[in-house]
Formats: structure tokens, sequence, C-alpha cells
């Protein structure tokens, strides 16, 4: 086949198509031909097969081809199997085949795996369950403890300073100087131990988390193989 | 070539080539260009090029050579941003992979 008989034959299978797509993809080929040039015009003919193909290939792409599951993109352009060869399509499909029995067999292993995971777990729940009760008992205690001893040490400031008010007003003006003081220095420790409170809720505790997560992850992981 | 080229890494490969031309390039040498990385048969590469004209990843215009017009693509700014993210996303997916096929252990 020349060049002008493919081109025409590729014009007139792409008349379904709107006209601004036609014009556009004609003249791509058309200047793909002519950018080539005379020398490689038989290769480039052989290699774009038939224009069927091509125009099959244009359509595709603007949602056209009516049984989308025909072809694919692979590194050979689109492929649709309807232009294979009858012997390639039926060794695809012994692929197929083999694949999906093998896959089944991994299925029932893994199944048979996650159960006796299961049973191993309930078995030793005595052993991780105490753990874990007495991770969760240290954390919840840190946690009471220091939101605690941060608001015993704002309410002694708070005693202190009003102590020392009032001692600028009845007592000695240095006892009233000494207690303010010392409230300012128990308020900087008080708040010392909120910005640590924060810092905990916000880095901390997600950190832990993610690593306990991690950890879940990998044991299921391992037990995937 | 046993891999397959999905239709994200090739749109990737072609907006690198074209990347690469600061004034555009053609439809048979970005073919020809990305011929040097992977195979592709000549028809592969029109509905490439035209889904990423449609999606501003690419611009044409055309241009008197030989006293013919011949249509040049040009990458756009969007363009750019996408083969950015392809080139993250396949430095990613690439080293695993390796990793993967050299036995080592994934993070």
């Amino acid at each position: 086949m020349r060049r002008e008989e493919f081109m025409r034959q590729l014009e007139a299978l792409l008349t379904d198509i709107s006209e601004e797509e036609r014009r556009e993809a004609l003249s791509y080929y058309q200047s793909y031909f002519e950018d080539a040039g005379e020398e490689n015009e038989e290769r480039i003919l052989k290699e774009l097969e038939s224009p069927q193909k091509v125009a099959a290939t244009i359509k595709a792409d603007l949602g056209m081809e009516q049984n989308p599951d025909n072809g694919a993109y692979t590194e050979h352009g689109y492929e649709d199997e309807r232009f294979e060869q009858k012997q390639t399509v039926n060794l695809k499909k012994k692929e197929g085949q083999e694949q999906k029995s093998s896959r089944f067999v991994y299925d029932e292993n893994k199944t048979l795996k996650i159960i006796l995971v299961v049973i191993i777990a309930v078995l030793t729940s005595p052993v991780w369950g105490g753990l874990l009760a007495g991770l969760f008992g240290t954390v919840l205690g840190l946690t009471v403890g220091t939101v605690a001893t941060a608001g015993a040490l704002y309410i002694t400031g708070g005693v202190l300073f009003g102590i020392g008010i009032s001692q600028f007003a009845v007592g000695s003006v240095a006892i009233g100087f000494a207690l303010v003081g010392a409230a300012m220095l128990v308020w900087a420790v008080a708040l010392l131990v909120t910005i640590f409170c924060v810092w905990a809720c916000k880095t901390a505790i997600p950190w832990i988390c993610n690593a306990l997560g991690k950890l879940w992850r990998s044991i299921a992981c391992n037990i995937g193989k | 070539m046993v891999f397959n080229t999905g239709a994200a890494l090739l749109d990737a490969i072609v907006l690198a080539v074209v990347c690469k031309e600061k004034e555009g390039t053609y439809g048979y040498k970005i073919t020809q260009d990305v011929r040097q990385a992977i195979e592709v048969s000549e028809s592969t590469l029109y509905p490439v090029l035209r889904r990423l004209q449609k999606d501003d990843c690419l611009e044409v215009y055309d241009m008197e050579c030989g006293g013919r017009n011949r249509r040049y693509y040009k990458i756009t700014d969007k363009g750019n941003a996408q083969l950015q993210l392809y080139r993250t996303e396949w430095v990613n997916y690439s080293s695993k992979i390796t990793t993967l096929f050299s036995g080592g252990e994934l993070a």
C-alpha cells in the first residue's frame, strides 16, 4: 500500500469522529510521513500495519471504542487482541489460567496462617494482655501525674502571690517581695510543665502511635510471607 | 521488552522528551526520541500527544518549514508541573522495585 492510499483509507475510516479530531489526526500523519522522508515510507507503512488499526487507536482514545476491553496501551502502542494472531491469544489465555490457579493456592495458605496466628494470640493473651495493660497504666499515670503537677504548681504560685500582695499592705515589704518572687518562679516551672504537656500531646504521642502501627504492619507483613 | 508501558508512564516519557526542546519539537522527532528509551510503534504517540494537548500539558503551534506547515509541540507550565510529579513518583517507585529485586528490605 502506498502512502496516499493509506491516508485515503484512514480518512474514510474517521468519518464518524468530529471534524476537528479528523483534521488533527490526518494532518499529524500527513506531516509524520513528510518528516520521515520517502526513504522511511515503506518501514512506517509496515509498522502502522493498517489504516484500520490506526483509526482504532485514535477512536479508542476519544472514548469511541465500543468495547474498551479489547485493547490496552503497551510499548507497542495501543494493542488490540483482535489484531493479534490467534496463537498469541491462546498463549495469553493459558498464562492467565495458570496465574489464577497458583494465586488460589497462595490464598488458601494465607488463610490457614491467619487462623493459626489468631489461635496463638488467644492462647498467649494472659502474657501480652498484662503487658499491654501495664503499658497503658503507665502512660495514663504519667499523663495524669504531669497534668496534676502543673495544676498544683499554678495554685501554689497563686497562693504565694496572694500572701505576698497582702504582706505589702499589712506586713513587711521585704517578705512581700520575697513571696511574689517565689510565686513567679513557681509559675515559671508550671509553664515549663505545660509546654512539655503540649509537646507530648502534639509530637510524642502521635510518634508512639506511629511506631506501634509500623511494628504491627511489619508483624502482619511477616505473617503474610 | 517484557514490561508493558502504562498510559501514565508513556505520558511522562513524552513530556520528558518534549521538555528537552526549548523551542518545541514535532511528532516524527518525538517518536524517534522516545524510541531511544522504549520500543513504541509509529501509531502509539498520536493519541498521547493529543490527550496531553487537551489536558493543557502541551501547546501546539504551526511553523513553516521547507514550504509546508509543521506542527510543533511545546511543554506548558502545567506540563512541567505534571512532569515534576511523574519524576518524583518514578524515583519512589523504581527505587522500591530495585530494592525488592536485589533482595533488600523495604523500610
